[in-house]
């Protein structure tokens, strides 16, 4: 490597570090939940490291044990150590949980800008269409579309879980982001765009969406919630993942529940870890609105 | 409207004491046996400041003024002068994070700044009434008009249901509203704009108040009818015995109804005294200053507008001395200091720091600027636009028992414009001249008609043909806050459209952008900045550049001035005149402004209701003005003259613009028109020739 690549190299390593520095002075509370995800990235990734016991591993000698030393959580029905299956639980939950929102997310966010953007019958279309989806309950369209689409994985990632977690939310999606999108449509910026000659994709993607940062970053880590919520209610029904595969959703249904008088602890952790995502992602999101507002560097 | 409003309507509850009210009453001054020789009103040495990000801003440094019985004061300043501030800390609307850090307001021997909630309540709506700028917003859409002015009487007064509606039915025949008994029971959105600022009006003056403030009152209101609104203001307040203060920009107002003005820069009173005093002989060189740049129509057409350079200081970050220094041309030394109101030779108190010069006529504002003929455009060569006979109608339905009805914004409009040209289209909200400008824009699209651009046949052009047209007409919008993108730099704004079409590239780009900021007026290392750090006049300099950034034959300028502070408003139109010569553009020139236009314009046309109802040359319109529409806007335009505005009659100025979907059958304007007969009822007339290139649509111009 010459020495001006090197250089270069180490120019933009240390922007980035700096960046992320002066990210984390101005952000702590975005910083803070930045951590936490990474926590949990960590966590899924080195998962067999990480937890202390296998995740599968009945024990039927410590059934619905509270928790103790050795079972820092305490165990479930089946004895098995309900951190451990936590942190496997993380891989599925962020895998899917946020691949999921964010699909969600950005096919709705999408549909919903060009419905502001062109109006007229393409959004009378759209908007009826989304009347239509979004009178069907959540969860009967997702399994369905879960049903009707089989499994498709790709590693430990169903991708067809992924869509049929996705495309229900879509339209929520695209109903807050059109609201949002309709006002920015009419600013006199976006008609100077259009004086300049910009095609529409260049305008949609680079000078309306840009300024939906604000809805945006809220919605989706609504969304994460949604979709792990979703998640369990699908591995529930059988359609998701598949007991005895670690999902924090399982964890949260079924036996579970009707145990929770004498082992709330089964139901507590993983609720926990479900809000502390959820939390996480809130604080990042809105972290990176105020810091994608150029109102806020001066 | 100050950002922390955005409902006025909720303000005017406050002030009418809905919200606060405690059902306590003060002592009536009057009773109390005040002397009548002290003012009414004096405030002194008000100090405000605002906790902002950027630390603590000093809205208002040391304001000292009087307001005396029966007399009409105005402050004058531009904005950020802190005259709002003033009305809002004396009214205790003031946004929570505004302190009052010193001064008094002596409201009948009281401090309004130190009397509690319940007293502050007691007074305002009773004592002190307020009229806000914005009547679209000021009345709470919710309820009826009658509702909402009896609702004064009844908290302040006492008044039972019937009593209150009676005296509501004679406010609504005071402020000229007819039909007062059945548009009592009407809601705002029924109401033009002019009518309610009328209601607005009534409410002020509904107690009987001994003070009216008015922030801004017919800011939002189209020439004609601010005129009448002011004078049924004025007329009221002389008739009450009331005592107006006007808060305003517009220097023409301040000369035809202020008897005492105030003027104010950066926080601080620059010069206060007798209005026709300050405006004949200012004593500061910012007074002097405001009033060259204005332009006016009682005044030869100048080559250059004067200016003020430079641009109001951040009242964060303001200079100790005289705030104008930084822009005066005559300062010294001696601005650097501390300075206070001193007695001028007129009786005024200026606060600069060389008036005794000035009133020796030793120093001047400004030297004398050159007359200018208009472009007169070359029989031979080809037109850059050419509009035939545009028509733009809009299917609306105005309930959903009622059938559609048809609205035509724009009704049969042919202009043309040929290179280095200048047309100036004038009409009152609501004619049709935006939705013209934005079917030539293609921004919306013309329901019959042809629009021809550089020999293009433009009305039907789509996708690529029309991105390749769209390279000879740009436009400048109103509003500079919005007409840029606040997540794109300056330099993006300019340079993404000269990248998107190909015009210059990489480096090549960044060069051109810092070029075109160079040619606006701006220094290239701004193109790094967001709009949000930059000021108004700044934002529509940046327009303009990026409208240059095409290398485009025609701009189309919406209202491109109108949103500006008058100092800044004639630097943008000295820009735009000196782009124009140098690179040979045409504009046109919408505005409901007829002094601006004067200045920039070398043809003018008149619209009325979707018509056109007059196009001449510049200077014959303005001598030899035919259609009595064209009469009454120049009638109406107020001027910063004392002498010359106290003297005008006002009989001449009658009713509001017609509603768009109802238009009066025949000429739209017959309602209005004291020439008006049978005749003019029956059908349109159209536009023919009187004069050399001289058109009216008129059939009683001659009368």
């Amino acid at each position: 490597m010459s020495d001006a690549s090197t250089h270069t190299h180490m120019a933009t390593h240390k922007a980035l570090s700096t960046t992320l520095w002066r990210f984390a002075r101005r952000q702590p509370l975005g910083a803070a939940g930045a951590l936490l995800i990474l926590a949990f990235i960590i966590c899924g990734l080195f998962a067999p490291w990480v937890s202390p016991y296998d995740p599968f591993d009945t024990n039927f000698s410590a059934v619905l044990e509270g928790p103790s030393r050795a079972h820092w959580f305490g165990t479930d029905s089946f004895g098995r150590d309900v951190l451990s299956r936590i942190i496997y639980g993380s891989r599925s939950a962020l895998a899917l949980g946020v691949t999921a929102s964010l699909l969600g997310a950005a096919i709705g966010g999408l549909i919903g800008v060009m419905a502001a953007y062109y109006g007229g019958k393409f959004d009378t279309l759209t908007q009826r269409l989304i009347d239509i989806i979004l009178s069907i309950p959540v969860i009967v369209l997702a399994l369905v579309l879960a049903a009707v689409l089989g499994k498709h994985e790709i590693g430990a990632l169903d991708l067809n879980l992924v869509l049929a977690i996705a495309i229900p939310n879509a339209p929520r999606a695209a109903r807050i982001i059109r609201s949002a999108a309709l006002s920015i449509c009419r600013m006199p910026y976006i008609e100077a765009a259009k004086t300049a000659g910009f095609t529409d994709m260049r305008i949609i993607l680079g000078h309306i969406a840009p300024n939906l940062a604000a809805p945006a970053l809220v919605l989706v880590p609504a969304f994460v919630a949604q979709a792990i919520l979703m998640e369990s209610s699908l591995s529930f029904l059988g359609v998701g993942i598949v007991e005895p595969a670690p999902s924090w959703g399982l964890m949260l249904s079924g036996v579970a529940v009707s145990l929770f008088a004498e082992a709330p602890w089964t139901v507590i952790f993983p609720g926990l870890a479900i809000s502390v995502t959820v939390f996480a992602f809130s604080l990042l999101g809105d972290a990176l609105r105020d810091e994608l507002d150029p109102k806020s560097r001066s | 409207m100050p950002v922390w409003m955005p409902q006025t309507y909720i303000g005017i509850q406050k002030s009418t004491c809905k919200i606060l009210f405690l059902g306590f009453r003060v002592p009536e001054a009057r009773e109390a046996g005040l002397s009548l020789d002290e003012p009414l009103l004096a405030i002194k040495n008000l100090k405000v400041e605002f906790a902002s990000e950027r630390g603590i801003v000093r809205a208002l440094d040391g304001v000292d003024f009087e307001i005396g019985r029966s007399e009409i004061v105005a402050v004058v300043g531009e904005s950020g002068s802190g005259k709002s501030v003033t009305a809002l800390s004396l009214m205790g609307l003031l946004p929570r994070t505004a302190r009052v850090t010193a001064g008094q307001a002596v409201f009948e021997g009281r401090d309004l700044l130190k009397m509690s909630s319940a007293d502050l309540c007691a007074t305002r709506g009773r004592d002190i009434g307020m009229i806000f700028q914005d009547p679209m917003t000021s009345l709470n859409p919710t309820l009826t008009i009658g509702f909402q002015i009896g609702e004064t009487l009844r908290e302040h007064l006492g008044f039972g249901p019937a009593e209150s509606r009676a005296r509501t039915l004679e406010l609504l025949k005071w402020v000229g509203i007819p039909d007062a008994e059945s548009r009592l029971d009407q809601y705002p959105h029924q109401f033009s704009g002019g009518m309610r600022q009328r209601v607005m009006i009534a409410i002020g003056l509904a107690c009987q108040p001994k003070l009216l403030i008015a922030d801004e009152p017919t800011t939002a209101l189209d020439v004609t009818v601010q005129a009448q609104i002011l004078d049924l203001m004025s007329g009221l307040v002389r008739k009450l015995g009331a005592s107006l203060l006007i808060i305003t920009h517009n220097l023409g107002v301040v000369a035809r109804y202020a008897d005492r003005v105030v003027v104010m820069y950066s926080g601080r009173i620059a010069e206060r005294g007798e209005a026709s005093a300050v405006f004949n002989n200012p004593r500061h060189f910012y007074t002097a200053g405001l009033l060259n740049s204005a332009p006016r129509l009682d005044a030869p057409v100048q080559d250059r507008l004067e200016t003020i350079e430079g641009q109001p200081p951040d009242p964060a970050n303001r200079p100790e001395g005289c705030a104008f220094a930084p822009r005066c041309p005559h300062k010294i030394a001696a601005c650097t200091q501390k300075l206070s109101l001193l007695p001028t030779d007129k009786g005024t108190l200026s606060a600069c720091a060389r008036q005794e010069e000035i009133a020796a006529g030793h120093l001047h504002w400004g030297g004398k600027a050159q007359g200018a003929e208009p472009t007169l455009a070359k029989q031979d060569e080809p037109a850059i636009l050419t509009v035939d006979n545009l028509v733009k109608h809009y299917m609306v339905s105005a309930g959903w028992r009622s059938p559609m009805r048809i609205v035509k914004a724009v009704d049969g409009v042919s202009l043309s414009i040929k290179p280095g040209q200048t047309i100036g289209l004038v009409g009152e909200s609501g004619c049709g001249k935006s939705t013209l400008g934005r079917m030539i824009l293609r921004l919306d699209d013309p329901t019959s008609g042809r629009i021809m651009i550089g020999g293009h046949d433009a009305t039907h052009a789509k996708g690529d043909d029309l991105r390749q047209l769209r390279r000879l007409f740009q436009v400048v919008f109103q509003d500079p806050y919005a007409s840029l993108n606040p997540r794109k730099t300056i330099g993006e704004a300019i340079g993404e459209p000269m990248r998107v079409h190909g015009i210059a590239k990489g480096a090549k780009a960044n060069q051109r952008v810092a070029e075109l900021l160079n040619q606006v007026g701006l220094r290239p290392e701004m193109a790094d900045r967001f709009p949000h750090q930059m000021s108004g006049g700044q934002r529509q300099r940046i327009g303009i550049a990026r409208a240059l950034a095409m290398q485009p034959k025609l701009i189309i300028c919406d209202e491109a001035v109108s949103a500006l502070d008058v100092s800044i408003q004639a630097q943008v139109v000295n820009l735009l005149t000196e782009l124009k010569r140098s690179m040979n553009l045409s504009y046109l020139f919408i505005a409901h402004d007829l002094a601006v236009v004067r200045h920039i314009a070398d043809e003018v046309l008149v619209m009325y209701l979707g018509r056109i109802v007059e196009r001449a040359p510049r200077d014959r319109l303005y001598a030899q003005p035919q259609h009595p529409y064209t009469r009454m806007l120049l009638a109406a335009a107020p001027s910063p003259d004392p002498q010359r505005e106290k003297a005008r009659s006002q009989a001449a100025l009658v009713g509001e613009p017609p509603s768009p979907f109802a238009p009066p059958p025949g000429c739209a304007f017959a309602p209005r028109c004291p020439l008006a007969n049978e005749e003019c009822r029956r059908a349109p007339p159209v536009l023919r020739q009187t004069g050399p290139d001289h058109h009216v649509a008129c059939l009683r111009s001659e009368a």
